[in-house]
């Protein structure tokens, strides 16, 4: 089994203020695993940044603990956790070298001269900076400054790292690059990273595990997998990827299974967490990308009527709004291929269909 | 400007165009000119004068060092050294030590937990800037003599220091302002105690504020004369009291060579202090 590296505690809270305090932590409790990859992710102002100052010892707790590999470290001073943070706005010290602000933290630590001289050449190596340690920082490139960060906040090998979306201030090329090195050095070092963005493309790619957030809590964790396949609430599934939710009705069926009609057409049976006991209308959702389109000419079995009232064009994929008739719409991807199948226009009538697997039950 | 307007020519040409006449008042190079000169002419006339051959000091007799001369060596040399040197401790001292307690207020006001009365504490701080020199002079006089303090070089010095202390402020907190509280943190992040952070971090990054709020402390403190002159004891001088004695028994070309050495003295340590805080501002 894999040990906990970090565990918070149902740690909440308050900003104080004369009129309104402001709740950026409602309680939440989890743990991050050892050697994890774990990302806070979540739309502005949900309280990633204020968990991660938590941990790190900057902002005080209202209430909660937050345990490191079982040690209470709560109401332990920033300098006193073995605990590093990659600041969002770098925050290299500009009157000291590359070297000496990689050498920082193990200098406070007291290790002996030649083991911080190794262990920063290491670590400028390890981001192949070796050739930079005598520059200042105002004289490196915004991902170079990065990357200096990240070897300042490893060279002491913190027990968890922490991350405050390292990545926004780059721009889209080198932050895809950099999405991949951080991954292999996460991997080589073996060291736990908590990781905070409100990028979900990059919590996908990059993370283990995701917290999704919003508003002071925890909405799901899991892999990126289980967190796109099976969402547990609409706010998940509408933030992680897009979503088609749509209101379905459900009639009994054998067990607790229950079959699903929409604009009184038969979508499919799934199975509910317990037996119905008559028709009621529930919410499912459907990822654009697994609905598919065809002419109305066509003979389809089941299939949703509607009219085209949108495509746009993105490359590798076609992207369409259907209108439906009860007034309601529903947005279709469809991959692009050499033969040009996915030719529709604005106003053709179409027939929507998707396979019942397709289908996903949400928790309100 | 071209005579003829080329026919294609942009919207945001035209725009610029209109937008540089727009700045440019009539009238404004002349009142500009006018200012500086009222401003330096005087001092560019005594520096002149200060290398005039002639004992006069309205009419040009050649060029001559004879008043620098006069200044080190003449007779009036060993009184004049005396002020000098008076002056120079007295500054260097009120200096230092208005420094240290602006700095020390400073990292008070812009890094310290809000506190009550705090924008009181703001206003105490920078209030000698905006009383009148000559009642702080007569306050601090009638202070000194109520308390019985013996005036003389001490009781200068500790004038100085009052008044210094916001010249000191204003250049410090502003350079502290200017520096994120996230190098702090960082520092604290990485095992730094909070004695190492300001050593380490703060402070080294404060040095551009810090050098040239004592500067100009420094300037401030030498060349001040109302307060001086109120609360030094007899037979004490500092240059400008001495400078004042003179002119009083009749105005001499040596005056102007001190005065002359004076202003270049001030002017390099002002041009300094604005270096420092640039290159400050650069990092
Ligand atoms: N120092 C503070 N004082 C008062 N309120 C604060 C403070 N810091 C954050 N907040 C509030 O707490 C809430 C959570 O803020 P937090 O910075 O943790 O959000 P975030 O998830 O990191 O957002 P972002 O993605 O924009 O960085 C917000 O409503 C914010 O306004
Ligand atoms: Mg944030």
């Amino acid at each position: 089994m894999t040990k906990t590296a970090l565990f918070i505690d149902g740690v909440a809270k308050v900003y104080p203020h004369r009129t309104n305090p402001v709740r950026a932590l409602k309680g939440v409790s989890f743990d991050i695993l050892d050697n994890e990859f774990f990302t806070l992710l979540g739309p502005s102002g949900c309280g990633k940044t204020t968990l991660l100052r938590i941990i790190a010892g900057f902002e005080d707790i209202t209430e909660g603990h937050v345990l490191l590999y079982g040690d209470d470290i709560s109401s332990l001073a920033p300098n006193q956790r073995p605990v590093n943070t990659v600041f969002q706005q770098y925050a290299l010290f500009p009157h000291l070298t590359v070297f000496e602000n990689v050498a920082f933290g193990l200098r406070r630590l007291n290790r002996d001269a030649d083991d911080i001289k190794q262990r920063t050449t290491a670590m400028l190596e390890l981001i192949r900076m070796a050739e930079y340690g005598d520059r200042k920082p105002s004289e490196l490139s915004g991902g170079q400054q990065q990357r200096v960060a990240l070897a300042r906040a490893l060279a002491p090998s913190p027990k968890v790292l922490l991350l405050d979306e390292p990545l926004s201030a780059l721009d889209l090329k080198l932050r895809q690059a950099m999405r991949e090195e951080l991954k292999s050095i996460q991997k080589q070092t073996g060291i736990t990273f908590v990781f905070v963005t409100h990028d979900q493309e990059e919590a996908l790619a990059m993370s283990d595990r995701i917290a999704v957030m919003s508003n002071g809590e925890v909405q799901q964790i899991g892999s990126p997998r289980e967190i796109y396949n099976n969402p547990a609430n609409h706010f998940v599934a509408n933030f992680i990827g897009e979503a088609n939710i749509l209101e379905a009705t459900a009639t009994p069926a054998a067990g607790k299974k229950a079959k699903l009609t929409f604009n009184n057409i038969d979508i499919g049976t799934v199975e509910l967490p317990q037996k119905l006991d008559g028709e009621t209308n529930i919410s499912v959702m459907v990822r654009p990308e697994h609905i598919h389109l065809s002419p109305a000419s066509a003979k389809t079995k089941n299939a949703i009527k509607g009219r085209v009232k949108d495509v746009s064009y993105l490359g590798t994929d076609t992207q369409a709004h259907i209108d439906l008739p009860n007034q309601k719409e529903i947005l279709v991807r469809m991959q692009n291929n050499a033969l040009e199948t996915n030719s529709f226009d604005v106003g053709d009538d179409v027939h929507v269909t998707f396979s019942e697997n397709a289908i996903r039950l949400l928790e309100d | 400007m071209p005579a003829a307007k080329p026919i294609q020519r942009g919207v945001v040409t035209d725009m610029a165009v209109a937008n540089k006449k727009m700045k440019w008042y009539p009238g404004f190079r002349e009142i500009t000119l006018a200012c500086f000169f009222i401003l330096y002419a005087p001092l560019i006339i005594v520096m002149i004068y200060s290398f005039n051959a002639s004992q006069s000091i309205t009419i040009w007799g050649g060029f001559s060092l004879q008043w620098y001369e006069e200044v080190f060596f003449g007779i009036e040399a060993e009184k004049f050294k005396k002020a000098t040197i008076n002056s120079l401790i007295i500054a260097i001292m009120a200096a230092v030590v208005s420094t240290v307690i602006a700095t020390a207020a400073a990292l008070a006001m812009v890094r310290g937990k809000a506190f009550k009365g705090k924008s009181l504490t703001f206003g105490l701080i920078n209030l000698p800037l905006m009383v009148p020199e000559i009642v702080t002079a007569v306050a601090t006089l009638i202070f000194f003599s109520v308390i019985g303090f013996d005036r003389g070089v001490l009781s200068i010095l500790l004038a100085h220091i009052v008044f210094c202390i916001p010249f000191a402020y204003l250049p410090i907190s502003a350079r502290l302002q200017g520096i994120s509280s996230i190098y702090e943190q960082a520092g604290r992040d990485l095992y730094a105690t909070p004695g190492q952070t300001f050593l380490l971090i703060l402070f080294p990054l404060m040095v551009p504020g810090i050098l040239s709020g004592f500067l100009l402390a420094f300037i401030i403190s030498l060349d001040d004369f109302i307060i001086t002159n109120f609360v030094k004891g007899a037979g004490v001088e500092t240059l400008p009291t001495a400078i004042f004695g003179a002119v009083k028994q009749g105005i001499k070309p040596n005056i102007m060579a001190i005065s002359t050495l004076m202003l270049t003295v001030s002017i390099v340590l002002v041009s300094i202090s604005y270096l420092i805080s640039r290159i400050g501002r650069q990092n």
